[in-house]
């Protein structure tokens, strides 16, 4: 397992020149990377949407619109969705901003701590995650608007027309949404695959198995549950921490109101 | 008797072209319901999907190395965050481990 850093700009040169085999890396599922950046998408594995992050000591609120952000300097990642979609909110806002690009996100922050931006704006998990572990006890940040400005679908991203690659990575996630529908953990995998039925015991590699048949070995989705986790023990453990909870979310099941739903295994 | 057969063949295979290039996702298994060439057509997906995997794959690239590599931010809080001793914390990282796991068999490190 080797894991490559890289920079938003970076990212999809890596996966057509073959240093990354698959792209996990808050990338958007959009048209143009769908057709003519080259890329194909897996499922989302969390639905996000673009908010804005400024100090309430500059009379921000979380009802704050993006119409309230007229004269200000705005700070964000150069070659995301990010920089297009603040500079359309705020033409439709009317809002006059000035906007400025970073290749990294360190750098944003530390713009944005030091004054040298009033807003800070990218994907509303990323903010929170950031105030959690950045916001100095001299500052107080506030993310609005409430409803996001964007819709950022992040997913697991590769190449294009490379079906063999885009269902291993594919199902990967299908079998931890579908095993965390049965409650079937890192925890209780081993137990529970020992007497599995039908749809669980295909996905532990049981009978009826179609592992197999994807080039996978039939203990594939097995061996993820046991060495990683369900979706929801995978989200849970990462995000919880920051503050980001599946309840009431778009990353909810879909059995609870939410998005994150897999086609059967069978 | 025999053109009148080719023609009909030649209308019937046109038939399915035009219905594969129009079809939408809901719509693709329509035509496999229809007739006996349905059959044919089944069978060459078949062959076709196996030949996929053992022919070109990234998939058949993965394996053989032994290892995956997986593109991440290292900087994006809780997603996917590198750590001072070189380990990659998150649910980003975490999907890669998973993916790893599922094609390689291990995740370590």
């Amino acid at each position: 397992m080797n894991f490559v850093a890289l920079t938003a700009s970076e990212r999809f040169t890596a996966v057509q020149t073959g240093d990354v085999d698959v792209l996990m890396r808050n990338t958007t599922w959009t048209q143009s990377r769908d057709s003519s950046v080259g890329m194909d998408f897996g499922p989302t594995t969390y639905y996000d949407g673009q908010q804005l992050m400024a100090r309430v000591s500059d009379g921000f609120s979380g009802s704050s619109s993006v119409a309230d952000i007229d004269g200000s300097i705005v700070c964000t990642n150069v070659g995301t969705t990010t920089e297009k979609n603040i500079a359309e909110a705020a033409l439709l806002a009317g809002a006059e901003i000035t906007l400025l690009g970073f290749e990294t996100s360190d750098e944003v922050y530390e713009t944005f701590i030091a004054g040298g931006c009033d807003i800070t704006t990218t994907d509303g998990s990323a903010l929170v995650g950031r105030k959690a572990k950045q916001q100095p006890a001299d500052q107080e940040w506030v993310i609005f608007p409430a409803t996001p400005i964007s819709k950022e679908p992040l997913g697991p991203t590769y190449g294009q027309n490379d079906s063999a690659w885009a269902d291993a990575v594919n199902w990967t996630v299908y079998a931890m949404i579908i095993m965390d529908e049965y409650g079937v953990t890192s925890a209780n995998v081993d137990a529970t695959c020992a007497t599995a039925e039908a749809e669980v015991a295909r996905l532990c590699g049981g009978d009826g198995e179609l592992q197999t048949a994807m080039g996978l070995s039939a203990d594939a989705f097995h061996q993820v549950i046991r060495q990683v986790g369900s979706y929801g023990e995978v989200y849970d453990r990462n995000l919880n921490p920051v503050g980001l909870y599946r309840e009431g979310s778009a990353n909810a099941g879909w059995l609870d109101g939410g998005l994150i739903y897999s086609p059967p295994a069978r | 008797m025999k053109s009148k057969f080719l023609k009909f063949l030649a209308i019937f295979l046109s038939i399915g072209v035009v219905a594969a290039a129009c079809g939408s996702d809901s719509e693709d298994a329509a035509p496999a319901t229809t007739a006996a060439p349905a059959t044919t057509a089944a069978a060459a997906t078949t062959t076709a999907q196996v030949e996929v995997v053992a022919d070109g794959s990234l998939l058949d690239v993965v394996q053989a190395r032994g290892t995956l590599n997986c593109g991440v931010s290292g900087s994006a809080v809780a997603f996917s965050e590198t750590q001072a001793d070189g380990s990659v914390t998150g649910i980003d990282a975490d999907f890669c481990r998973a993916v790893a796991a599922a094609v390689v068999g291990d995740v370590v490190p």
